[in-house]
C-alpha cells in the first residue's frame, strides 16, 4: 500500500493556497504547525538499546560465536531459541519504569483508605515545581503523592541512602499532619458550637427524615387497607350476595394481611 | 474582588492600591506602619496560605472565600475552612473601610438619617454605642459589624472568633463558654429550631462596616487595654467613600 | 489575693493583681518570653481582668477566685464578674506552670515559611518528665495516653487548633464516692487523665455547663404559650437528639476534674515575640518550659485500677 503522505502535507498544501488566494484567513493553527511540523520519516528504525535501563533489545550473535567446537561445524540456521532474543523487541516501544510508581503501590496498598479522599482530575495547566524540602504544598493537596515525592526528595539530597528509609521518613511525616488535621477538625468544631454556631441535620439525621416521611405514608395505607378489610369481613350482606368461592377468599385475606404488614 | 488568579487553587493576599505608602505610614490616627503589617501583611498571608492549604485538591478550591463561607456553613465537619474563609473576607472588608482615599470623606447624608431615623440619636452618639457593645460583648477575638439587613435596618452585629454576618446560624453571636441570659438562650433555640425544621434560610444581611477585634489588629499598637480605644480610632477614621458605596441607595 | 484598703468612708476590699515568684517584672522569662512578650502575655493582662473584675464586683466578699468560678458559671447576671476571674484564674494556672527553658529567647520571628514547614520525627524530646524525676506524672501519662509522644502531639495539636482563646488543659478526672466504695470522704482519687479544650473564659470546673442548657430550656417553655407546645409533641417520635443537645443534656453530667496544667492558645501570649507565623514555634517553647514537678503536685493519688491493661 502507498504510504498516505496527505495529511503531513497539510502546511505545505495550506500556504499554497494562500499564495493562491484560495484561502483569504490563515488558519489558527498554522503557526503551531509551522513551527512543530510533522514528522515524514515513515521507516520504522530499529531501538537497538533500551532507554528506560540501557541495555540492548536484541543480540545477533557474531559469526565465531555459531562454530560449535565439538563437531567443527558452524551453526548456520537460528533456532527457535536464537530467534526470540533477536528481533522481535527492536519494533517495540520500551516499557518505561520509575521508582515512583513502586512506592505509589506501595503507599496506596498500606493505606487503601487514601484512594476514598475526593480528587480533582482537572488540572492545573503548566508545570507545577514545587520544593519538596516540605511535605506541605501550597496548591497540592496532601496525599500518597506527596509522601512519594517527598521520599525522592530525602533520597536526592542524601539525607538517606536507602529508599525504604527515605519512605519511612516521608510516611510518618505524613501521620503527624495527618493527625494535626484531624485534631483541627475536631476541636473547630467544638469551638464554634461554643460560640452558638447551629449546624444543618446531618447526613444521617436528613436521612432518617427522608425515610420517616416514606414510611408515614405507608403507614397510613396500611391503616386504610386494614380498615377497609376488617370492614369487609364483618359486612355479613357481602358474604351472602356472592358464591361459596368469595368466602373462600375471605377466610385467607387475613393471613394475606399479616403477610403484607 | 479578592484576589488575581495566577493558579486556581491558591488563594494570594489582596493588593491594595496604595500599598506602599501604607507600608511606609500605617494608616493616620489609626494603625502604625508596622501595626498595618501585621494586621493585613502577615495576618491575612496567613490566613491565605492556611486556606489554600485546607482547600487544594478539592472541590472547594476554585472558590472566593465569599462563596466558600456560604458553602461551607452548613457543615460542621468543615468548620476549619470556614473560619479561614470568614477571616480572611472579614479582614479584607475591614482593611477596605479603613484604608484612606485620597480625599477626606464623611458620612452620607442618607447613611446619617437612616441612623438617625432608626436609632434617634446621631451618629457621633451611636458610634459610642458601638465601641460600648464591642467591649461588653466580645470577649476574646471576635468582629464588629454595622450591618444592613433585607428590610433595609442598620444593626449592630458582634461576632466571637471567626462568625460570618451572612448566614445567622454562623453569626456566632452568643458566647456559650459562660452562662446565658434567657432571652439569648431564646433566641438561639429559634435559630436551632429554624435550622432544625431544614428549611431553606435566607439571609440578605450585608455588612457596612467592618471592625476587627483580633489581637492580630490592634495589639501590637494598642497593647492589652487599649482596644475600645482602637475601636473607637476605626470607627472615627473610616473611608466612607468605602462605607456609603455599601449602603443600599435604592439605585442599581 | 486580698488587700484591705482604708477609705474614707468604708472599708472596702478589693482583689489586687495576682503575682508569681518566678515571673519578675522587667526581665523575660529564659527561652520563651522577652521582657516585652512577658509584660504582654502576664502582667499587663493580670492587671486588666483585676480591674474588670474589681469594676464588675460591688461589694466585693472575701472569696478565692476559684469559688467564684465556681458559684458564678451559671448565673447570666453574675457573667461578668465569672468571665473576668474566671479569665484571671486561668491566665495564672497556665502561667504558673512554665518556668522557662535553657535556649536562648528567640529574636527572629518565624516568617510564612513556618506554616509548611514539615513537623519533626524526633520521639525524644527536651523536658521528659520521666528525665525530670516525675515518675508519678509519667507513669500517669503513659498509661492514660499511651505514651508521652502520643500525649505530647494531642497536647499540643489540641492547642495548635483552638483559633481564638483558649486554654488546653491536662486534667484528672475525679473518681466519685459512688464508684468506689472505698473511698475515704474528703480524699481525692483520681482514674484517668485527659486533654481538654475550653474557649474564651471557659472554665475546667464548668466545662459542661451541667443543667444549665436544661434549666434555660425549662424557663423557655414556661414562658411559651401552651398551643406551640401541643405542636412539638406532635413531632415525630422517631427523632432523636443531635449530637450537640444530647452532650448538652446528657453528657459528662457527674464528672469533675482536677485541672493540672494549662496552655495559653490566645495570641496575646504569643503575638509579640513570635509574630503571626509562630504559633508552633510557641507552642514547643512551652512544652520545654513546663515545669512537671509542680504538675505532679497538683495530681491527687490514683484509684486502684481494676481494668485490665
Amino acid at each position: 500500500m502507498k504510504v498516505q503522505q496527505n495529511a503531513v502535507n497539510v502546511l505545505e498544501r495550506t500556504s499554497s493556497y494562500l499564495k493562491a488566494g484560495l484561502l483569504k484567513n490563515t488558519p489558527a493553527w498554522y503557526n503551531v504547525v509551522a513551527d512543530v511540523p510533522p514528522s515524514k520519516r515513515f521507516v520504522r528504525e530499529p531501538r537497538l538499546v533500551n532507554p528506560a535501563n540501557g541495555l540492548r533489545t536484541a543480540h545477533l550473535s557474531d559469526f565465531d560465536e555459531a562454530f560449535n567446537s565439538q563437531s567443527g561445524a558452524y551453526k548456520t540456521r537460528a533456532s527457535r531459541a536464537d530467534k526470540q532474543g533477536s528481533g522481535n523487541k527492536l519494533y517495540k516501544a520500551p516499557k518505561l519504569k520509575y521508582a515512583e510508581d513502586k512506592l505509589r503501590e506501595l503507599f496506596y496498598e498500606q493505606h487503601p483508605w487514601e484512594r476514598s479522599r475526593p480528587k480533582m482530575l482537572v488540572e492545573n495547566t503548566g508545570v507545577q515545581n514545587y520544593d519538596w524540602s516540605t511535605l506541605h504544598q501550597l496548591g497540592k493537596p496532601l496525599d500518597g503523592e506527596s509522601v512519594v515525592q517527598r521520599t525522592l526528595h530525602l533520597l536526592q539530597t542524601k539525607t538517606h541512602s536507602e529508599l525504604l528509609a527515605a519512605y519511612e521518613q516521608a510516611r510518618f511525616e505524613f501521620y503527624r499532619l495527618r493527625i494535626q488535621e484531624e485534631v483541627q477538625t475536631q476541636v473547630a468544631q467544638e469551638e464554634a458550637e461554643m460560640f452558638g454556631s447551629v449546624f444543618g441535620p446531618s447526613a444521617i439525621d436528613f436521612g432518617l427524615q427522608k425515610e420517616q416521611k416514606i414510611i408515614d405514608i405507608w403507614k397510613q395505607k396500611a391503616i386504610d387497607q386494614s380498615e377497609l378489610l376488617s370492614a369487609r369481613n364483618s359486612n355479613p350482606a357481602e358474604s351472602w350476595s356472592s358464591s361459596q368461592t368469595q368466602s373462600d377468599a375471605d377466610s385467607k385475606t387475613p393471613e394475606k394481611q399479616e403477610i403484607q404488614l | 474582588m479578592f484576589r488575581s488568579v495566577p493558579c486556581r487553587s491558591i488563594h494570594t493576599v489582596p493588593k491594595l492600591k496604595n500599598a506602599n505608602l501604607l507600608a511606609e505610614q500605617g494608616i493616620r490616627n489609626v494603625l502604625s506602619a508596622s501595626g498595618f503589617k501585621i494586621a493585613w501583611n502577615e495576618h491575612q498571608k496567613n490566613l491565605c496560605d492556611k486556606l489554600t492549604l485546607a482547600t487544594a485538591g478539592t472541590s472547594l478550591e476554585g472558590y472566593l472565600p465569599f462563596h466558600l463561607i456560604l458553602n461551607t456553613a452548613k457543615k460542621p465537619f468543615q468548620t476549619n475552612i470556614f473560619n479561614l474563609a470568614s477571616a480572611a473576607h472579614n479582614n479584607h472588608l475591614f482593611v477596605e473601610n479603613i484604608v484612606p482615599g485620597p480625599a477626606s470623606t464623611s458620612p452620607s447624608r442618607l447613611f446619617r438619617t437612616r441612623i438617625e431615623e432608626q436609632y434617634n440619636c446621631t451618629w457621633e452618639e451611636f458610634k459610642d454605642e458601638m465601641v460600648r457593645r464591642a467591649e461588653s460583648e466580645v470577649l476574646g477575638q471576635g468582629w464588629l459589624f454595622l450591618v444592613e439587613n433585607s428590610e433595609k435596618e442598620l444593626h449592630i452585629l458582634t461576632v466571637q472568633n471567626n462568625g460570618t454576618p451572612y448566614y445567622f446560624p454562623r453569626n456566632q453571636s452568643f458566647d456559650l463558654n459562660s452562662a446565658l441570659k434567657l432571652e439569648e438562650y431564646s433566641q438561639l433555640d429559634a435559630v436551632q429550631a429554624l435550622v432544625k425544621k431544614g428549611d431553606k434560610i435566607q439571609d440578605w444581611t450585608m455588612p457596612l462596616i467592618s471592625v476587627s477585634l483580633w489581637d492580630h489588629a490592634y495589639l501590637h499598637n494598642y497593647g492589652i487595654k487599649g482596644r475600645s480605644e482602637y475601636v473607637k480610632n476605626v470607627l472615627d477614621n473610616l473611608n466612607w467613600s468605602v462605607v456609603n458605596n455599601r449602603l443600599y441607595t435604592g439605585l442599581s | 489575693m486580698f488587700r484591705t484598703t482604708l477609705t474614707p468612708r468604708t472599708l472596702a476590699r478589693s482583689y489586687i493583681t495576682p503575682s508569681l515568684e518566678h515571673l519578675k517584672k522587667g526581665a523575660g522569662l529564659k527561652g520563651l518570653f522577652s521582657e516585652k512578650g512577658l509584660q504582654t502575655a502576664w502582667f499587663d493582662r493580670a492587671e486588666f481582668y483585676t480591674e474588670k473584675l474589681n469594676k464588675n464586683l460591688s461589694q466585693s466578699e472575701e472569696k478565692p477566685l476559684e469559688s467564684i468560678v465556681h458559684e458564678s458559671a451559671k448565673s447570666a447576671a453574675k457573667r461578668d464578674i465569672f468571665n473576668q476571674a474566671s479569665q484571671l484564674y486561668n491566665l495564672r494556672f497556665a502561667m504558673s506552670c512554665l518556668h522557662g527553658n535553657d535556649q536562648p529567647t528567640i529574636t527572629q520571628r518565624p516568617g510564612p515559611e513556618a506554616i509548611l514547614e514539615t513537623p519533626k520525627l524526633e520521639l525524644n524530646f527536651k523536658n521528659d518528665p520521666k528525665e525530670t524525676g516525675n515518675e508519678r506524672l509519667s507513669s500517669a501519662v503513659a498509661s492514660s495516653f499511651g505514651s508521652l509522644i502520643e500525649f505530647r502531639s494531642l497536647l499540643l495539636n489540641s492547642n495548635k487548633a483552638i483559633s481564638g482563646d483558649g486554654y488546653t488543659w491536662l486534667v484528672a478526672r475525679k473518681v466519685t464516692a459512688s464508684q468506689r466504695e472505698s473511698l475515704v470522704s474528703g480524699n481525692v482519687e483520681f482514674d484517668w487523665l485527659y486533654v481538654l479544650n475550653t474557649y474564651n473564659a471557659g472554665s475546667p470546673f464548668n466545662f459542661n455547663k451541667v443543667g444549665h442548657i436544661n434549666d434555660l430550656k425549662k424557663q423557655l417553655s414556661k414562658l411559651k404559650p401552651v398551643e406551640e407546645e401541643e405542636e412539638e409533641g406532635e413531632t415525630n417520635p422517631l427523632q432523636i437528639k443531635s449530637v450537640q443537645e444530647a452532650r448538652d443534656s446528657e453528657s459528662y453530667k457527674s464528672t469533675t476534674y482536677v485541672p493540672l496544667l494549662a496552655i495559653d492558645a490566645s495570641p496575646k501570649a504569643w503575638l509579640t515575640d513570635y509574630g503571626v507565623f509562630g504559633k508552633d514555634l510557641y507552642l514547643e517553647r512551652v512544652w520545654e518550659s513546663i515545669e512537671w514537678n509542680l504538675v505532679e503536685q497538683r495530681l491527687p493519688a490514683r484509684a486502684p485500677n481494676y481494668q485490665l491493661t
